[in-house]
């Protein structure tokens, strides 16, 4: 999961990583206040969970009282990538305080994931800016690649090899080593999979300063640090999540509902579609959402309820799933292995009786295989007539497929 | 025969007083596996599905004589307990264990690797040699002998695919889940020149999915094998930057789509197929003809 930038230059600045004097603000008064606090002129920084800001118009510079009040109104007001900006980074520019030429300088520093080599890797490069990916795809010996320690440490080598690969002056060695060193340190501390600098700018005085930052930080590492904020999760509530759901754009649905999904632990993925999907592990669910592309129709969603799920489990994924409103017709396709068929049933059964009340009829196309499937088919039979709209049982995957285009 | 484990396997269960590991306990004893010993710090001396309960993983080495370790400890402390059992002296460990940090399993794979231990997973169903022995949780009922070695990086589609042979009337040699995760112990490449050399294996199926390069490194391997090769690759419908279910599938790259996969498996000399069945139909087929 990313973290915001003032999140994530927060972290650097605690690891001893040089970043401009900043402050977040959330009103226009505030962010006036912050600009005379770091000092004018400032750059004003929407603080979205998406890419593209500067492009979106999410990032101005203001060397006024006034023109930081403009900034802050007009980008308090957009909405980048779905999300509407809720907070600013007002932040210490460098215009003025360095030449031309100097500033012109944008170096690249991160530490990622490499799953071939199975360990972080260090990659630098003073081709950086807006246009790496850019950089690293058509000029390729630009970007440096060093792998790291399993154990996290970083050897004063690595940062000789850097100087010496990119051609600069050996001046840099050391900043460069206690910046790597300090990252590696970072990514370890806080289970990040990405700690990114870019542009990282190398001045004059020979600090380097990390003007833009992207943090990601495993998921699975939460429990050992600070709980993202809204992780106190209450109980899936359908009328509240659709009721939501139905007054937001089209664009933030998919944010909505996985975020909601995320919370209810289940493994979702929203898709543009109309076929609901559901199952137990991600490999049948990646095929069972493969089965119906495949044979014409389109699915709405990848849904994992994960092995040995539980009866309220499978309620509230479906009740999930029929929270969006482009689902006609939701497909369970289940593999009973550890995960026991009867116990699916008997979630499903819950679900669609709630989701009837609600008003929400839904046409269901169940597959139960393995363990205790016979049992879990007799159970979904004996209420065809679903208190939730129809329930069709299928016998195999490429039927119940089939079943679920033509109901959809 | 099987490969990495066998009948006389003797399996330890790390977090063996969990519910998960009593259950599981219980099956693979059922299934007729080895489970000679358990461990659970602070549960020492107790008994769980009449199997000894130790304190420690040496200790209980000293004591059985196990050689194989299944984890099924909770995420926070997985790696620590993959970590114990590979400097206790234990040739394999099996990590079922779902969620672990991803910088926890970079070092543990590392640490795994000096002390010359085998690691699975972590977040994996195991081992199964069927009619043998079963080491982790595979539900052996939908598994028979037979000639057909499974890889698979998720647990459920493998499950799938053992029924679709099934109905071929096709058994397997071994079944082996490497685990979702980014970051395995083990992988195809690793496992693809075992289950070649092992006599009783006449085909190889690979399961594999979107997310990292495993199956197109796999790709250059095949031709050595002398085995034909079928592959059912997850996630055609799945969009680049998300992540399916598992922490390792996610495209990050085109390389790590299903379209480079199948070209680069199928340069390779694999059939690549689009469901369980047609899987089973095209294994069932050649098998035929060989025989």
């Amino acid at each position: 999961m990313g973290l915001l930038e003032y999140q994530a230059k927060g972290l650097l600045a605690s690891a001893g990583i040089a970043v401009p004097a900043g402050r977040v603000a959330t009103t226009v008064t505030e962010a006036v206040a912050a600009a005379q606090q770091v000092g004018l002129p400032v750059a004003v920084k929407a603080q979205v969970p998406t890419g593209g800001r500067g492009k979106a118009g999410g990032i101005a510079l203001a060397r006024s009282v006034s023109e930081v009040e403009a900034a802050a109104q007009r980008i308090l007001r957009l909405s980048i990538g779905g999300f509407p900006v809720q907070a600013l980074l007002i932040e210490r520019a460098w215009a003025g305080e360095i030449s031309d030429a100097t500033r012109q300088l944008e170096w690249y520093a991160a530490v990622t994931l490499d799953r071939h080599e199975q360990s972080l890797v260090a990659l630098f490069s003073t081709a950086g800016g807006v246009d790496v990916e850019v950089v690293s795809r058509q000029t390729p010996w630009r970007m440096l690649r060093l792998p790291v320690a399993a154990t996290g440490s970083w050897w004063p080598f690595q940062g000789r090899e850097l100087v010496a690969r990119a051609k600069i002056e050996t001046c840099w060695t050391q900043p460069l080593n206690r910046l790597f060193a300090a990252m590696v340190n970072l990514a370890y501390r806080e289970d990040a999979l990405l700690v990114e600098i870019n542009p990282l700018f190398p001045a004059p005085s020979g600090e380097l300063w990390a003007l833009d930052a992207k943090i990601e930080r495993d998921e699975a590492a939460f429990f050992r640090h600070d709980q993202p904020p809204g992780a106190v999760t209450p109980p899936l509530d359908w009328t509240t999540l659709a009721r939501e759901v139905s007054r937001l754009p089209e664009a933030q649905v998919a944010a909505v509902l996985e975020n909601r999904a995320r919370q209810a632990g289940l493994a979702y993925v929203r898709l543009t579609g109309d076929i609901g999907i559901i199952g137990n592990g991600a490999g049948l669910v990646m095929a069972t959402v493969d089965a119906v592309q495949r044979l014409g129709g389109r699915p709405a969603d990848f849904l994992d309820v994960g092995g040995g799920a539980r009866r309220e489990r499978v309620q509230d994924a479906l009740q999930l799933v029929a929270a969006d409103p482009q689902v006609r017709v939701i497909l369970v396709n289940v593999l009973g292995g550890i995960t026991r068929a009867d116990e699916v049933a008997a979630g499903i059964l819950a679900a669609t009786g709630t989701l009837a009340e609600r008003g929400r009829r839904l046409p269901l196309v169940v597959r139960l295989a393995g363990n205790r499937s016979e049992e879990g088919r007799a159970l979904l039979s004996r209420s065809v007539t679903g208190a939730g709209g129809p329930i069709h049982v299928a016998s195999s995957l490429t039927q119940a497929v089939q079943l679920a285009i033509e109901t959809a | 025969m099987g490969v990495l484990v066998r009948r006389d396997s003797r399996i330890l269960v790390q977090g063996i007083t969990g519910r998960e590991g009593r259950f599981h306990t219980a099956r693979m004893l059922a299934y007729g596996s080895q489970v000679v010993a358990g461990v659970t710090p602070g549960k020492g001396g107790l008994t769980v599905e009449g199997v000894p309960v130790f304190e420690t993983v040496s200790e209980a080495r000293a004591q059985t004589h196990a050689d194989v370790s299944v984890v099924f400890v909770p995420a926070p402390h997985a790696a620590d307990a993959v970590a114990e059992a590979a400097a206790a002296g234990l040739s394999l460990v099996i990590c079922i264990t779902e969620g672990v940090p991803i910088l926890d399993t970079v070092r543990v794979v590392a640490w795994c690797r000096q002390h010359g231990t085998r690691l699975i997973g972590p977040n994996c169903p195991g081992i199964i040699v069927p009619g043998q022995t079963l080491a982790g949780i595979l539900p052996g009922e939908m598994f028979r002998p037979g000639p057909v070695a499974v890889l698979s990086r998720s647990g459920t589609l493998a499950y799938e695919v053992a029924a679709a042979l099934g109905d071929e009337g096709l058994g397997q040699s071994t079944c082996i889940g490497v685990g979702g995760d980014p970051v395995i112990g083990t992988r195809f490449t690793d496992l693809l020149p075992l289950v070649a050399a092992d006599p009783a294996t006449e085909a190889i199926v690979l399961i594999g999915e979107i997310g990292g390069q495993d199956e197109n490194e796999a790709a250059a391997m095949l031709p050595a094998l002398g085995r034909p090769v079928f592959a059912l690759l997850a996630g055609t419908a799945a969009p680049a930057g998300k992540r399916m279910g598992h922490a390792g599938a996610i495209i990050s790259r085109p390389q790590e789509t299903v379209s480079a996969k199948t070209a680069a498996l199928r340069a390779a000399g694999a059939t690549v197929c689009s469901s369980p069945e047609e899987l089973a139909q095209a294994v069932a087929a050649r098998l035929r003809v060989t025989s």
